[in-house]
């Protein structure tokens, strides 16, 4: 029994480590299928401390709605990222939670969003704070969703401006009564990104050299930029990095 | 017969011996049997050689003191365990961010490896498992860190598929070398994995699994069915284990759907969701106690008398905490638990009556 199981341990380390290299060859096999290039605000340093020398970006997004604007998941994109809603809503399903669903979501680096939630006056600062850290303001705001990558991609195929990735998307409804009486008049449908996958990024040498050289940040403007590529399996790596000069 | 089983044999019987001797002096005592010195100088050297036999043989504990430091290395053992597990961690990330991807994998891949080849040697050369236990934990800790950090290097989207293989690795090294620990983390997460694929196949993004506790609930019941399918004669803890995860998860799970009916599958409104939850929990708890009476499983009257008296207080709670008096509150809640003392204790004489039978 303990030969058995000596066996069977060392294949199970061995079997998992391998799908997951084939996973990654595969991934990185062939041109990439998008490639953009970001600043530290997009992707802020994860880790640095002196327990962990490895470099980590956070990718960091936002989704901004406005009265003006609209809501960005709204019915209709909800429903092309695979949400599908009863209209009323039937007795059973008020109240329970819709299921959080994968789909492909665009993300515009600089555009419309950006210069809407610029404009808004829900912008404070040029610096706004990340979980308990001062951190720069991120110029990545979600667009669109889709049950479809290459839909999304027709849609906006300026891949230096578009990110695609793929994210957990929540979807909700709500009734909108009729204040005085209370009575519903309709239903509001809306949805958010929740996360993305993966939302992490390794640096590998030597690139992290270049970031892990960086004193602390004093200013507000970005220190570097990051090139990322995306494979087959939409699963990213760093492709180049430069710092900024000033 | 297996190590383990002859291993038990042995100490009940050292265990017998010493009962033996406290009953015989208070036999003596009491002037009912009195052995003459002929007797007692052929009964006290059979014991004595019997106990050093045993102790030799099969490394039990032949005194109280044994005991208890047996416990304490059992303790030390796991600490130990856990504590290697995070030095592998933090050594491995102290340094991953000098060396290049190549030997990140490398490393990654033959730290788990060796940590298995240890635990084997070891478990070869020792009867007790103190040893074999901890560099097991260090070989599970070690494989977590392999697939976690991997997917991390390579920035890939995370799958359920990893809990199944870091449940089927700890569930090798538990059946292998009969670790209870690891068999309780294999079976928790395999059954994380099942709940996970039922989550995705009904439509859902695997990571927020716990939006349907109902997907956690199939696993529970198959964790209660498998010592009934599968003999565990020579892993004779194996069984409680297996009732006690999958009971726990039905627990929790029908804990969290009777407070939050909006989790559910099921086509019925949040407030009848609820209800039909609470009923199940408290039918649940009551059918675990009665089993376990029934069929003498001490770990089932437990833990379902736990969760009973928690469905029961988080009912009261719910019901009253907001318009009731406070001190009316924990006044009930007080007379509640006298009642429940007398029933468990009731429980209790009925479960000594089963033990001595």
């Amino acid at each position: 029994m303990k030969s058995t199981s000596l066996i069977l341990a060392i294949a199970v380390i061995l079997a998992s480590n391998g799908i997951a290299l084939i996973e990654t060859t595969h991934n990185h096999a062939g041109n990439p299928v998008q490639t953009i290039q970001l600043t530290e605000r997009e992707l802020p340093i994860l880790n640095a401390d002196q327990e962990n020398t490895g470099v980590d970006l956070n990718i960091s997004w936002s989704q901004f709605s406005s009265p003006s604007a609209g809501l960005v998941l709204n019915r209709q994109r909800l429903e092309a990222a695979g949400f599908t809603f009863s209209a009323p809503p039937s007795e059973a399903s008020k109240g329970v939670a819709i299921l959080p669903r994968v789909a492909y979501v665009a993300l515009e680096y600089e555009g419309q969003k950006w210069k809407d939630w610029q404009a808004s006056k829900q912008r404070i600062d040029d610096q706004v704070i990340i979980n308990g850290k001062q951190t720069l303001e991120t110029h990545l705001f979600v667009v669109d969703a889709s049950r479809s990558m290459s839909e999304l991609r027709s849609r906006y195929p300026d891949q230096s401006k578009f990110l695609i990735v793929r994210a957990v998307v929540m979807a909700q409804t709500q009734a909108v009564k009729d204040s005085p009486a209370g009575v519903v008049t309709s239903y509001r449908y809306y949805g958010r990104v929740m996360q993305i996958m993966p939302n992490v990024i390794h640096v590998p040498l030597p690139y992290s050299r270049l970031i892990s050289s960086l004193k602390p940040r004093t200013e507000r403007e970005p220190r570097y930029t990051v090139t990322l590529s995306y494979g087959t399996s939409l699963e990213p790596w760093v492709s180049a990095v430069a710092l900024i000069q000033k | 017969m297996s190590d383990t089983s002859e291993k038990k044999e042995a100490q009940r019987r050292v265990d017998r011996i010493h009962a033996f001797r406290r009953e015989l002096e208070h036999l003596e005592l009491e002037g009912v049997l009195v052995l003459s010195d002929e007797q007692r100088a052929r009964l006290t050297p059979y014991l004595d050689k019997t106990l050093t036999d045993l102790a030799l043989q099969f490394d039990v504990d032949v005194s109280e003191s044994q005991k208890q430091i047996s416990i304490a290395m059992r303790i030390a053992s796991a600490l130990g365990g856990l504590a290697l597990c995070a030095a592998v961690f933090l050594f491995f990330y102290r340094y991953w961010g000098l060396m290049n991807t190549s030997l990140q994998v490398g490393i990654l891949i033959t730290i788990p490896i060796l940590a298995v080849f240890a635990t084997d040697w070891v478990s070869r050369k020792e009867k007790t498992l103190y040893y074999t236990s901890l560099l097991a934990l260090v070989a599970f800790g070690a494989f977590i860190l392999n697939l976690n950090v991997l997917g991390n290097i390579f920035n890939m989207t995370p799958a359920p598929s990893a809990f199944l293989a870091w449940g089927l690795f700890a569930l090798a090294l538990a059946y292998g070398y009969r670790l209870r620990l690891e068999l309780a983390a294999g079976i928790v997460l395999v059954v994380v994995f099942l709940a996970a694929s039922i989550f995705s196949l009904s439509g859902g993004a695997w990571v927020m699994v716990t939006e349907r506790p109902e997907a956690f609930l199939p696993g529970g019941l198959a964790l209660i069915a498998i010592p009934m399918l599968l003999r565990h004669d020579q892993r004779t803890g194996f069984p409680t284990i297996y009732r006690l995860c999958g009971l726990g998860f039905i627990f929790l799970a029908l804990l969290m759907l009777g407070n939050a009916g909006q989790l559910t599958y099921l086509p019925f409104t949040k407030k009848a969701v609820e209800g039909i939850y609470q009923l199940s929990g408290f039918g649940a708890a009551v059918a675990a106690i009665w089993i376990g009476l029934r069929r003498h499983r001490m770990e089932s009257v437990n833990l379902g008398s736990a969760f009973f008296a928690i469905y029961l207080f988080n009912r009261l709670f719910v019901w009253w905490w907001d318009w009731m008096p406070k001190y009316l509150f924990f006044l009930i809640i007080g007379l509640i638990a006298l009642i429940l003392l007398a029933v468990f204790r009731r429980l209790r004489a009925g479960t000594a009556r089963l033990e001595v039978a």
